[in-house]
């Protein structure tokens, strides 16, 4: 509800602006007193032209998601699965069709490459400490189970076509802003790098199982995985894939630089807010720290992933 | 009822003073129930552009003075008029130049209301320019032109003003406008507006709503020399009132001025005042048609003004294409040199003194343009010292112009023939007026033009064009003439 609102109190806010960034005339700077002018009949500044253009820039991307545990956990490499960011790129074409000298539409399509990461260094496991303990019958090997750190490291890198129909609306000189829907069509896999090493380098400690669950003595563990799922090698229950296609609505702002008398450069930044999930939702249980202190069941879910673009548009009238 | 009161009592006091200063205020006709301002005089005041919004957007308007009164107004065609918002135009004295301000205009601009130019075409105003050198990314509209068209006044609100809307001054140089400048005197913490520059390039009329006058915007008068304003003054009641006065604009060698009032309706509309209480100096109105000295055609030519006293070039301006009709104001007391030239055409020149005495007044001076093709001849402006004939340097932009003649008509041949006044003997005088061709003759050839296109030929003083003995007779018969020997075609 509170999205709803404010997207509504910004549009009407960008369009008041625009209104009133139309009351200007040659004989009076800031327009006639109480006079708020209907100028349907726009034409200047090349303002009135279409526009082709082409657009290149960095992408950072945030991702995040809502992990619920039935009981708690402290310092599980699980954790690192509830937020990420990091840069990738943004290429594109638009379209821009003025209705008027402050008012258009602007439509684009970019192929969009996105990495974005996160990584912890203060995550335990419990790990084994094999015949330190005296034998009995309930320790047959005498081990000791002792809090072993390691760092977690997740990366995701996805590539994907973005589809925008934004609403351009001038509101002073050549600063702009854009606002509109925007949809996100994946391109082949979302691949993930999952990684657990092993951070103190004494060898009494070590993973005890890699992500094939081959039991060994393991400093660090890694693999590629292209569904959601949890980090740990073990203890997934269900895996989401991610969605084919996301939706959600973008909002910028740019200045338009003309470099002649039939082109422009734009610099843009603009955020692009997605309601659609990027997977489902999935679960696992969390055996990390099930001796010293118990099994969680791990519920994973509203996983967003956000952008704020920072690109450079070239625009061509015709 | 006090206000009742206080509206009879201001009435009263405003029409008191009119009759006091006897300045009558009449609307100038074919005002509307919109906008209608910024009336800016050209042609010495026969035919006036306005701004009116009567359409529902600002636009420029024409309206010619007849015997019968002022012809109904007539939106000026073409391009200048594609824009959301145009006017405030300010046009040379021969009304083929005008600059004015666009909001949102076709042609692309530098950011809001920008000044652009226009130039007269066949009648129509073409070759729309974004005044680049002078706009900013802020409000610059309601220009003025010097009666040369080589000074611009202009209103902004770009940062760095003294505040709200300013007055500034751009030069210019024969190729471009000089950066703007405020005009300093005139600007304040309010705003600034239509700033007009008189016929004689010194008497500034502008309008603020400056603390101290009589209510919204009146109208000032200064004295403007260079970038500085100063004796500033109200031009006071009637003009000014509790209303907007605006675009106040003396009619040059006239007792009358245009100027904008806001009306009780909230609308605009252009009035005169009649006397103008602040009229500028008197100048000399010259005025006339170029035309084909066989057919008796008018056309299009480029003309040119040049103060003899300093050499320098003091207004470009161009015949109309249609009418050949040309319009150029001067100053009284000096000598002046007027040019005029045309594809096809010997160019015309002639030296035209000014006396103080011609103040006021206005001249008709037609110029007559011979065809190359017709063989005949045209004095050039050349100038020697008595019974010398080493070339004065004043002389040097005629040659200039002869020289650029020739390489235009690459097959052209020419006779340079000198002629001498009537004192002196005749043997004397036919070798001083060939030295004077041969000078001139020498001076082109050494410019690299072939000197098998030139002849030069002394007539002593067999052909004079003056038969009077008087000094003046004389000075006209000093002359060297060129005659078209061959066109090549």
């Amino acid at each position: 509800m509170k999205k709803h609102i404010l997207m509504t109190a910004t549009v009407l806010t960008l369009v008041a602006g625009s209104l009133l960034a139309q009351n200007e005339d040659v004989l009076r700077p800031n327009g006639k007193p109480g006079d708020v002018q209907q100028n349907n009949k726009r034409s200047s500044s090349n303002r009135d032209k279409m526009v082709l253009g082409v657009e290149g820039g960095g992408l950072l991307s945030f991702f995040s998601q809502t992990l619920e545990r039935d009981v708690q956990v402290t310092g599980s490499p699980e954790d690192v699965l509830k937020s990420a960011s990091g840069w990738g790129t943004s290429y594109g074409l638009f379209l821009d069709i003025p209705l008027s000298s402050s008012f258009g539409f602007q439509f684009r399509g970019n192929y969009n490459r996105q990495s974005f990461s996160s990584s912890s260094t203060a995550d335990t496991i419990d790990a084994s400490i094999v015949g330190i303990r005296p034998r009995d019958r309930e320790n047959p090997q005498g081990d000791e189970v002792v809090p072993m750190p390691v760092q977690t490291s997740v990366a995701w890198t996805t590539n994907s076509i973005s589809i925008a129909a934004l609403a351009r609306i001038v509101i002073v000189d050549e600063l702009f802003l854009t606002v509109g829907p925007i949809a996100s069509i994946r391109m082949g896999d979302v691949v993930r790098h999952d990684e657990i090493k092993k951070i103190e380098t004494d060898t009494s400690t070590w993973i005890s199982i890699d992500y094939n669950g081959i039991a060994g003595r393991y400093q660090t563990i890694s693999r590629d995985v292209s569904v959601a799922t949890n980090v740990l090698p073990r203890g997934a229950i269900s895996t989401s894939t991610y969605a084919a296609a996301r939706f959600g609505l973008e909002a910028g702002i740019g200045y338009c630089w003309r470099v002649g008398p039939t082109a422009y450069i734009a610099p843009n930044v603009r955020y692009q807010y997605m309601f659609s999930n990027m997977n489902e939702t999935y679960q696992s249980t969390d055996e990390s720290r099930s001796i010293l202190q118990r099994t969680s069941n791990v519920t994973y879910s509203n996983a967003m992933l956000n952008a704020l673009a920072i690109v450079l548009q070239v625009g061509f009238y015709f | 009822m006090n206000s009742l009161r206080l509206s009879a009592f201001l009435m009263f006091f405003v029409a008191c003073t009119a009759f006091a200063q006897n300045i009558r205020i009449v609307p100038v006709d074919h005002n509307s129930s919109n906008d209608d301002f910024a009336l800016a005089p050209t042609n010495h005041g026969r035919l006036v552009y306005f701004t009116s919004n009567r359409s529902g957007e600002q636009q420029i308007y024409s309206m010619e003075r007849t015997s019968t009164g002022w012809s109904e107004p007539d939106k000026v065609s073409g391009k200048v008029n594609s824009a959301t918002h145009v006017g405030t135009c300010a046009l040379t004295t021969d009304g083929q130049f005008m600059v004015f301000a666009g909001y949102e205009h076709s042609v692309d601009g530098a950011g809001r209301t920008d000044l652009y130019s226009a130039t007269r075409e066949n009648g129509k105003f073409k070759t729309i320019t974004n005044l680049a050198a002078l706009n900013s990314s802020f409000y610059d509209s309601q220009p003025t032109l010097s009666a040369d068209g080589r000074t611009m006044l202009f209103v902004s609100d770009r940062t760095g003003g003294a505040g709200k809307t300013d007055i500034y001054l751009s030069t210019w140089s024969g190729k471009e406008w000089s950066a703007p400048k405020q005009v300093t005197g005139v600007n304040s913490a309010s705003s600034e507006m239509s700033p007009v520059l008189a016929s004689d390039g010194r008497t500034l009329y502008f309008a603020s709503d400056r603390q101290g006058g009589k209510g919204g915007f009146d109208v000032y008068v200064a004295k403007l020399a260079g970038y500085d304003a100063t004796n500033i003054r109200p031009v006071g009641e009637p003009i000014n009132t509790l209303a907007d006065e605006l675009f106040y604009t003396s009619i040059p060698n006239s007792d009358q001025a245009y100027f904008t009032r806001a009306t009780a309706s909230g609308d605009y509309d252009k009035f005169m005042a009649v006397p103008n209480p602040f009229p500028s100096d008197p100048v000399v109105l010259v005025e006339g048609i170029v035309r084909d000295s066989i057919t008796r055609a008018p056309f299009g030519s480029a003309m040119s003004i040049t103060d003899l006293s300093t050499g320098k070039s003091i207004a470009t301006l161009h015949s109309d294409d249609e009418t050949g009709r040309y319009y150029v104001t001067l100053v009284p007391g000096r000598v002046y040199s007027i040019t005029s030239s045309r594809n096809g055409y010997m160019f015309h020149s002639e030296r035209y003194e000014v006396p103080p005495s011609a103040k006021g007044s206005t001249v008709q001076k037609d110029i007559d343009l011979i065809p190359l093709s017709s063989g005949k001849t045209g004095s050039l402006l050349v100038f020697f010292d008595n019974d010398k004939s080493e070339l004065k340097p004043e002389s040097m932009p005629e040659l200039e112009r002869v020289i650029e003649l020739m390489r235009e008509n690459v097959s052209l041949k020419v006779r340079f023939e000198g002629h001498t006044d009537d004192k002196g003997s005749d043997d004397y005088n036919l070798k001083l007026s060939q030295r004077r061709a041969e000078a001139v003759r020498d001076y082109v050839t050494a410019a690299g033009i072939d000197s098998s296109r030139f002849e030069a030929s002394g007539f002593g003083k067999k052909n004079p064009i003056a038969s009077a003995t008087t000094e003046d007779a004389r000075a006209m018969n000093r002359r060297v003439e060129m005659r078209i020997i061959s066109t090549g075609k």
